[in-house]
């Protein structure tokens, strides 16, 4: 019996090292940060100059990362790939990498932990497992956000407002129950050369030389397109297909960005209704201007 | 005496077990089976049309900002489609009627046909001047009366990872 004891400790001690630890920089990570970790072997049976080794990483419960296991290789086979690096003539190995890419998931798939060990090339001699939580992505509230966050010209495309999160000062648009909208966009036409439209209400003719577009309103008056959608809990939203409300290529007016011009930067400026350029109103000290990024041109 | 009991126990139990064991099993029908393209062909509604953000998705952030219905931001409550079928089954024609200029990102009117490329089953839709390929956000029964076509908008180059996409759901006419 004492000699069956003896022979399986031993037949285990030669597999499995013990004592061994793992530490992961930063120590607190989402699934889309680039992390270093580090595994000091300095007590284990394994990873002697000469002896390298390598990560298996996985997602607990689910699944390995795909370095570990195609093309060939895998845990009998380590992938040159997943090699670890030495520090100095030490036991101690690090390993860079960022979980989205490393598993090919996604943060969501990822979730709240990542694994891995280390192992020597043919797999004989191994750590145990070391799970690492991983923080969630936090999506952060913002004044102004469009939906979706990546969009072409050619989607439908809303720009939020969250009266709830607008600065105190900006004491008209908060109280405001009808908000409404100016726009302007930065664009390419098909010559390469850049150009500007600006589409908003104003209390001007339609036919005025600036080169802005005029929604035609010769008095202060609600203009349909131009106006907020409420979503509720003080959200505003206005939704556009960007390509159409610029009238890209529309032959109607030479104001209009010519066919195939590519919008690079869109600002959607939320304002009360009253505007401060019309005689006779009140002027609106609450009206903000927002760039909201650059559509992605496909 | 022993033998006796113990051949007659025996042979009690084996004759349960036959009888038990060869009781007939009823199951439950298949039921219809699903058809793609036996479920596209006809008159269809637009009923809803959901817009989806693939980037919160993929991080995991609130449902409140995944999603968005988009139906009543645009004419959409009009929009309507009818696929005909060609004769092969796999192919004919499409024609969508859009009195409001809702935005459907596909040609109005053409050719589908159904593809795939070593996946799932997918929609081609062919216009005048435009080609796109569809997806299938759900596969229904004809008996279900219900339909569900997927955009995907995807990075054209590098990735090509969807970013976005628009389910539209259609009830039949």
């Amino acid at each position: 019996m004492k000699k069956i004891l003896f022979l399986i400790s031993t037949v285990l001690a030669g597999t499995f090292s013990f004592a061994q630890t793992a530490t992961v920089s930063p120590s607190s990570f989402t699934a889309e940060d680039q992390i270093t970790i580090t595994f000091d072997l300095t007590n284990a049976n394994f990873g002697a100059p000469g002896d390298d080794v390598y990560i298996w990483g996985f997602v607990p419960g689910c699944c390995g990362s795909p370095l570990n296991d195609q093309n060939g290789f895998g845990f009998g086979n380590s992938n040159p790939v997943a090699k670890c690096t030495r520090v100095g003539n030490s036991k101690i190995f690090t390993y860079t990498l960022t979980p989205t890419t490393y598993m090919q998931k996604t943060a969501a798939q990822i979730g709240a932990q990542f694994g891995c060990l280390a192992k020597n090339q043919n797999g004989s001699k191994q750590t145990q497992d070391f799970n690492f939580p991983v923080d969630p992505l936090t999506f952060t509230p913002s004044v102004f956000r469009p939906f979706p966050s990546k969009f072409t010209q050619d989607d439908v495309v809303t720009f939020y407002m969250d009266k709830n999160l607008l600065d105190a000062s900006k004491v008209a648009l908060k109280a405001a129950t009808d908000v409404y909208v100016y726009t302007d966009i930065d664009y390419v036409k098909p010559d390469g050369t850049g150009g500007y439209f600006q589409v908003s209400q104003y209390c001007e003719p339609l036919n005025t030389g600036d080169g802005n577009f005029y929604t035609g309103m010769t008095t202060v008056a609600d203009n349909a397109a131009l106006k907020a959608k409420d979503f509720g809990n003080g959200l505003f939203g206005w939704t556009i297909l960007p390509s159409k409300f610029f009238r890209i290529g529309d032959p109607a007016s030479n104001k209009f960005p010519p066919a195939g011009s590519r919008i690079t930067k869109i600002k959607v400026h939320f304002r009360t209704r009253l505007s401060p350029y019309c005689p006779g109103t009140v002027g609106d000290s609450g009206s903000l201007g927002d760039n909201f990024g650059f559509p992605i041109t496909q | 005496m022993k033998k006796i009991i113990t051949t007659c126990l025996t042979a009690f139990i084996v004759l349960t077990l036959f009888t038990v064991s060869c009781k007939k099993i009823s199951y439950s029908d298949v039921g219809e089976s699903i058809s793609l393209q036996k479920n596209l062909i006809g008159n269809w509604k637009l009923d809803s049309i959901i817009q989806v953000d693939q980037t919160a998705v993929d991080k995991g952030f609130p449902a409140n900002v995944q999603k968005l219905n988009i139906t009543s931001l645009f004419s959409y409550n009009t929009v309507s489609v009818k696929f005909t079928d060609g004769g092969t089954g796999n192919a004919g024609t499409f024609a969508f009627t859009n009195p409001g200029n809702a935005p459907l990102f596909v040609s109005p009117t053409g050719n589908f046909s159904f593809f795939d490329n070593g996946g799932s089953e997918r929609l081609k839709l062919a216009g005048t001047s435009r080609t796109d390929s569809i997806d299938f956000a759900k596969a229904y029964r004809v008996s279900d009366n219900k339909l569900a076509l997927r955009y995907n908008r995807a990075f054209f180059t590098g990735s090509k990872k969807v970013f976005v996409y628009y389910d539209f759901n259609f009830s039949r006419n």
